[in-house]
Parts: structure tokens; C-alpha cells; sequence
């Protein structure tokens, strides 16, 4: 037999083994006998350790069965011992009703005292009396509760995040786009118009274009029947007031 | 003080102890008992086990594969744990305001008598087909996450689930598998004759 196959052989043997060890399956079903006679042909064949410490591991998880098999034999023998089969076969046949008389007649609930002593009392009195209220309690972990506020491109400016140039660069290229459309068909659709190639594209777009309204070189045009938002020429709108839009995530990317 | 006086008052001890709510799980332990009342406890609790007999109570001690026998080892007692059980079991009729449903009860005697069947463990798998026979399937898993909480199962990280602590201080094994083989078929429970060859 080649070299690799004896190797191979006695690894067989230790994961068959394992496998019986693991589950808890009858370790009778293991040959002890014909294992130790494979192993005792091989072991004169062994000169490297690592063979030589695969051969040491597959005595010692067959040691292992037979502590199993003694084990099982003494539980067999025990009045515990009943056929799994015999088992299933009872709660099978039996109603849920008749099994919980079964489960009853053998249960010993433990007894317990649930009542509070007069010092576990005293303590919760005093733990009670100096708990913060719940609003200063978490003040250090969560930090102050802060208004909210807008960003402006003023203020992203001032946080350098953007920079006045860029800004004005996006503006004009955005215009740039927008006026020939305006020229041409007189309104645009608000939605086809910011829609860019993913969801932060589009809310790029609409806050450039948002600028763009607010420096009054456009006007928005809002039919809420029609739920319809036009971008129109500046000066159509009788009386300018804030519109505000909202966005949602799954915007953008192909709507 | 007489030694009939320093009994008395070591007993109530042992009980003060023994019933005082614990944080993690009912029951002393012996070294514990051994602290508060002297290295003779275990007298002591033989003593108390004669007090509680009168009222239909037991002490039984429970070491790490069940309960001990009475010729166990000093150093077994000190390890092992305490608890003041019911002395005689209850009826289904009877346990049921202790917040076990019949089918609670069902799934718990389905489920220990198949482990003990199969020596204390068993793939949850195969323990989870045996309770759909007789429990709809959504409170199955539901059922074996509450056993497991309140510690009459343990599920082990290999994936099976075994007999867990409170079961081997509560439940009585043997009347267990007795009573479930005595039970006669479901023809005859239900008043139905039984069929015979025609």
C-alpha cells in the first residue's frame, strides 16, 4: 500500500470515530477490535511524527468508545432505559391533554420565596432617591439636544466643504442646462430635470437648482391636483414664497 | 444553650437560606449552608427534611447529572445544590395557575421523555418533529426558546439540546417514562371500541 494511502487510512478512522463521539449514537456500532488490528499492522510502517501522532490520537479516541460502550451498557441496565422508539411511538399515540397528565404526575415544583426584605427596601428607597431624572441622566453619553438648522452655501463655505468658486461653478454649469429648456418649452418637469445618475447626483442638482431659483434667475410651479412641479421662467409666480421639496432616497438612478 | 435549641434555630437558619430569592437560580449551595451553619449541615438539613415532610415538602440535592444518592461524598454535598421541592406531584387541573398551559405541559413531557430516551441529548431537530406531532408548528420553536430560559432545556452550541437544571431538580424521571408507557392507546382514551379482524 503506498504511503499517502496508510496515512489516509488511519485519518479515515480518527473522523469515524469523532463522528461517533460527537452525535449520540450507539458507540457499538464502532469494530474497537478490528480498529486496534488495522492500527497494530500500521504502526511499524510509521517513522515520521506526524504519523506516529495520528496513530496515538486513534488509540485514544478508541479508548474513548469504550469508556462509551461501558457507559451505555450500564445506563441499558439502568431503569431509565427505554426504547427511543417505544417513546415515540407512546407520545404518538397519546393526546396532548394525556401527556400533560404525565408531565404533571412526575413534576416537583421547586418552592421559592418571592418577597422583598425590609433591607432590600431601604436600598431601592435610597437608589430611588438619588436617581438623576431621566433627561440629565444620559445628558453625558448622548451630549446636549441641539436645534435643528440649515445649510446654506454659506455656511458650507464657512465649514469649508465647498468653496464659493466650485459653487458658483455648479450654478452656472446647472443654468447653463436649464436656461436653452426654459427658452424653448417654457416649463420643465421639476422631477425629469434634477434626476441625476444615483440618488446623491439628484439631491446635488436640486439644491443647486434651489440656488438658482433663489437668486430668481428660475421660479417653481407647483400644481398639487396634478401633483406636478414645474421649473418656469423667474417673474411668471404672483407673489414669491418658499416652496419646500422633499426628496426621497429613491430618487435618482433611474425613477 | 441546649443542643435541641441550637438545632432549632440552625434549622430555620437553613430554611431562611434555602427559600431567600435568589438573583440567577433557586437553591443553595452546600458550601454555602456549610458557611452560614457549621460543618454539620448536612444534618442539619435532614433535620429540616423532617419538618418539611409534615408539610408535603422535600429537600432534594441535585449535583451536576442529577439528584445524589444518600451515600454521597462530603465533597459532593459542598458542590451540589439545595432546593425545597413539592413532595408529591400536582395534577394537570392543579398545576395549571402555576402559568403552565396544557400543551406547555404536553411539549415538556414530550420533549424529556424523548431525551431521556435518547440519554439526555438529541439533535433539536428531531426534538423539534417530535413536538409538531402534537403542537402547531409556530409554538414549537417558541415553546423550546421559553424551555430553554427557564432552564428545563440546554441547548449545547453543536446544535442539540439536553436536559437542563431545573428539569433534574423538578422532574421525577422514572414516574415520567412510567407514566407515558402506561398510557393506553388513543382508541380506547377516546371511548372508541376497539377494531378487531372481521
Amino acid at each position: 500500500m503506498p504511503e499517502d494511502k496508510k496515512v489516509e487510512k488511519v485519518l479515515k478512522i480518527v473522523e469515524a470515530l469523532r463522528a461517533v463521539i460527537g452525535s449520540s449514537s450507539d458507540p457499538f456500532n464502532v469494530d474497537v477490535k478490528g480498529q486496534i488490528e488495522a492500527l497494530r499492522r500500521l504502526l511499524p510502517e510509521w517513522s515520521e511524527l506526524d504519523e506516529i501522532l495520528a496513530d496515538v490520537e486513534a488509540m485514544a479516541l478508541l479508548s474513548r468508545i469504550v469508556e462509551l460502550q461501558e457507559k451505555w451498557v450500564r445506563y441499558q441496565a439502568s431503569s431509565l432505559y427505554v426504547d427511543p422508539l417505544l417513546v415515540e411511538l407512546k407520545i404518538v399515540a397519546s393526546t396532548p391533554e394525556r401527556l400533560a397528565e404525565v408531565f404533571a404526575g412526575s413534576w416537583h415544583p421547586i418552592l421559592k420565596v418571592e418577597q422583598i426584605s425590609k433591607i432590600e427596601l431601604m436600598n431601592a428607597i435610597s437608589y430611588w432617591n438619588n436617581l438623576l431624572p431621566f433627561d440629565k441622566r444620559f445628558s453625558e453619553e448622548l451630549g446636549q439636544e441641539r436645534e435643528l438648522a440649515t445649510f446654506d452655501a454659506k455656511r458650507l463655505v464657512e465649514m469649508k466643504i465647498l468653496t464659493e468658486e466650485e459653487i458658483n461653478r455648479r450654478i452656472e454649469e446647472v443654468y447653463g442646462e436649464l436656461k436653452p429648456m426654459l427658452d424653448l418649452q417654457g416649463k420643465v418637469d421639476y422631477w425629469r430635470f434634477v434626476e441625476g445618475k444615483d440618488s446623491n447626483e439628484t439631491i446635488a442638482r436640486a439644491v443647486i437648482l434651489s440656488h438658482i431659483v433663489s437668486s430668481g434667475l428660475a421660479s417653481i410651479e407647483v400644481k398639487p391636483l396634478e401633483d406636478n412641479i414645474f421649473i418656469v421662467k423667474p417673474g411668471l409666480s404672483r407673489q414669491p414664497k418658499s416652496v419646500a421639496i422633499t426628496i426621497p432616497r429613491s430618487r435618482g438612478g433611474g425613477m | 444553650m441546649s443542643l435541641e435549641a441550637d438545632v432549632a434555630i440552625k434549622v430555620r437558619k437553613a430554611l431562611q437560606i434555602m427559600l431567600t430569592p435568589k438573583v440567577r437560580a433557586p437553591g443553595v449551595k452546600g458550601w454555602e449552608l456549610k458557611r452560614a451553619i457549621g460543618r454539620d449541615y448536612y444534618t442539619i438539613i435532614q433535620a429540616l427534611n423532617t419538618e418539611l415532610d409534615k408539610l408535603g415538602l422535600m429537600v432534594k440535592i441535585v449535583g451536576e447529572s442529577g439528584e445524589l444518592p444518600p451515600q454521597a461524598e462530603q465533597d459532593q454535598l459542598d458542590d451540589a445544590r439545595f432546593y425545597i421541592i413539592f413532595k408529591e406531584p400536582l395534577t394537570a387541573r392543579e398545576a395549571s395557575p402555576s402559568g403552565m398551559s396544557i400543551d406547555d405541559m404536553a411539549a415538556l413531557a414530550i420533549t424529556l421523555s424523548y431525551l431521556t430516551s435518547k440519554r439526555g441529548k438529541a439533535p433539536a431537530k428531531e426534538v423539534e418533529r417530535m413536538l409538531k406531532e402534537k403542537l402547531p408548528r409556530w409554538k414549537v420553536e417558541w415553546n423550546i426558546r421559553r424551555f430553554v430560559r427557564k432552564g428545563y432545556l440546554l441547548k449545547n452550541d453543536d446544535g442539540t439540546l439536553a436536559i437542563g437544571w431545573r428539569s433534574l431538580v423538578e422532574v421525577d424521571f422514572k414516574s415520567l417514562l412510567t407514566l407515558l408507557l402506561a398510557t393506553p392507546p388513543k382508541e380506547q382514551e377516546s371511548g372508541e371500541p376497539p377494531t378487531g379482524p372481521q
